[in-house]
């Protein structure tokens, strides 16, 4: 009755996401209007549509486990999440702005357009897409603690994590039929459950440990120290994973996109200024619970499970609302994931071949789907071995946020190179792999005063990037080139697409 | 040939007055990066107050949000 009850919920709730992306089902037969859903959507659906994506259902599992088990440092999460929302204030008026004059359908695509060079948006869609497959996989597989606490023990741990896989590749026949406007609409069902009926779970969850003395005074205090000077972990290791959160938020495909879908560049400043107090308000709620539940018995043996064991304390109901609160926000980010990466390898790694845009979405919906079938059959070799693909995981967050320099210096600064763009990417990476390698996350680096390889690989890219573009500037032409396009977001109307000589 | 209607003051701020906003947008970005990314800031706290300045910082990096939007009026402005 219990697991009827568990699995019923997900059940009713993803039927519920299914018949609302349904009802916006519009003709999408271009690639445009596939992956930026029409670049009609309001403020409110781009807030949203960034939560989902970001806040992935990880934030429930993963994230509230380091918290519990780790202590305060776990709130680093929360700080780097708001600097990347300031992030998306600062970055909307260009990429949206870019993205409708120039019908931009992907982050590559804007690379492309910035450098006018075709390495640059393959190199870059390359490693978006390398990099964010073992995410995806880990995202399918965190989908097994779900399906394995709602079947209340009737279910192994490693069937839960097939039916995990299996349900989360079947919810994405949407995906790849409905695109970006099907995954926004579903973002705002999805969100609203996994962060407004989650928020009240968690108040609740609040009101009951301060109730019964889990307070931080029955915390453990080793919980609540920050590594500083003189700690093992090293003066600058808390720098570094904020840094790196920061720097690789936008270089995510998926998160990047989000930008195009909305109306206007205010629009994406306004969901920019929404997103913020409600990130703030969710995940500090969050991670206090995670961090007060500490003092829980059960939960220092395994602090993964910190939101199911609190959510136990309400009854199956409970864990059951629990349990739709981590499908809703995988879904989010999982669909996204997949949308992106499909469109990118149909519009900027095979779409570059040609000459011609790509203006058909028929191949961004094949490749979406073979995504998710290459995506679901890894999740399910590897759901016996999965701690060797966080390792893999760890390293290609290392390597995305390399696209940072190329990606942020493009867009705010005109005298980035195409050839400073592929050096600088490629240096990151090959740092920051062989750090990361050496050093594996979440050790810092000694030597370095306890930066992780992530920060280490930026330097160096950093540095590159700057040097190339200053001793080998641009041409006269292709100056005049990026003037024009940096111009052109001053004005109301654009007034240059390309370089005339 | 003619040249496009000026747009009204109000919807066009001066040289100056734009130049002073975005200023003043970068001092709050540069002071949000201080306020969370700074190590010496996280050194100065331990115990409790390791809590309450992660709540604080970014309560107030969450309020510098509306103040980048009310220093934003303009389609457009970066």
């Amino acid at each position: 009755m219990n697991m009827m009850i568990g699995y019923g919920a997900i059940l009713a709730f993803t039927v519920l996401v299914v018949v609302v992306m349904n009802r916006s089902h519009r003709g999408d037969a271009t690639m445009s209007e596939y992956a930026t859903g029409g670049r009609s959507f309001s403020s409110w659906f781009g807030t949203m549509a960034f939560l989902n994506t970001w806040l992935a259902g990880t934030v429930f599992v993963a994230f509230a486990g380091l918290t519990a088990s780790g202590g305060v440092i776990g709130m680093y999460s929360l700080s780097y999440s708001l600097l990347s929302v300031v992030l998306m204030f600062f970055l909307g008026t260009p990429v949206n702005k870019w993205g409708r004059t120039h019908d931009l359908r992907t982050q590559a695509d804007l690379l492309g357009l910035r450098y006018n060079s075709r390495s640059v948006r393959v190199i870059a869609a390359i490693i978006g897409v390398l990099a964010s497959v073992p995410w995806v996989v880990l995202g399918m597989q965190s989908l097994g603690l779900v399906f394995s606490t709602l079947s209340f023990g009737q279910v192994s741990p490693y069937l839960a994590v097939v039916i995990g896989v299996l349900f989360i590749a079947a919810r994405q026949i949407w995906t790849v039929r409905l695109g970006t406007r099907g995954l926004i609409i579903s973002d705002m069902v999805q969100g609203l459950f996994a962060y407004g009926i989650g928020f009240l779970v968690i108040v609740g969850m609040l009101v009951w440990l301060v109730n019964n003395g889990h307070g931080f005074g029955a915390m453990a205090p080793a919980l609540l120290e920050l590594p500083g000077p003189g700690s093992p972990a090293g003066p600058f290791y808390l720098f570094s994973l904020m840094f790196t959160g920061m720097m690789g938020a936008w270089c995510w495909p998926d998160l990047f996109v989000r930008m195009f879908s909305v109306r206007t560049p205010r629009t994406v400043k306004k969901s920019a200024v929404q997103a913020a107090p409600l990130l703030f308000i969710f995940s500090a709620a969050l991670t206090t619970v995670s961090l007060l539940a500490s003092s829980v018995p059960g939960v220092s043996e395994a602090p993964d499970t910190v939101w199911f064991i609190m959510a136990g304390i309400g009854g199956v109901g409970l864990v059951a609302v629990a349990g739709v609160c981590v499908v809703a926000a995988t879904m989010g980010n999982v669909g996204a994931n997949l949308q992106a990466l499909g469109t990118q390898i149909a519009n900027d790694i095979i779409g570059a071949r040609g000459h011609a845009r790509v203006e058909s979405s028929k191949g961004a919906k094949i490749a979406v789907a073979a995504v998710t079938l290459v995506s679901a059959a890894v999740a399910l070799f590897t759901a016996h071995q999965v701690s060797g693909l966080i390792a893999i995981a760890f390293v290609s967050y290392q390597a995305i946020c390399q696209l940072a320099p190329t990606l942020l210096l493009g867009i705010f600064w005109r005298k980035g190179t195409a050839a400073a763009a592929n050096a600088a990417m490629v240096s990151g990476i090959l740092v920051a792999a062989v750090l990361e390698l050496m050093y594996p996350s979440p050790l810092s680096i000694p030597w370095l005063g306890g930066l992780t390889s992530g920060v280490a690989g930026l330097i160096v890219n950093l540095a590159v990037y700057l040097a190339v573009s200053f001793l080998k500037p641009a041409t006269a032409a292709e100056q005049h080139r990026v003037n024009a396009l940096f111009d052109d977001l001053k004005s109301k109307t654009p007034v240059s697409q390309g370089a005339q000589s | 040939m003619s040249l496009p209607a000026p747009a009204p003051d109000y919807l066009n701020p001066s040289g100056p007055q734009r130049s002073g906003r975005t200023r003043l947008r970068r001092a709050i970005f540069a002071a949000d990066l201080i306020i969370l990314l700074a190590p010496p800031v996280h050194w100065l706290f331990s115990g409790q107050s390791a809590f309450w300045y992660f709540l604080v910082a970014n309560a107030l990096v969450t309020l510098s949000l509306f103040a980048l939007w009310a220093t934003s009026s303009e389609e457009g402005a970066a």
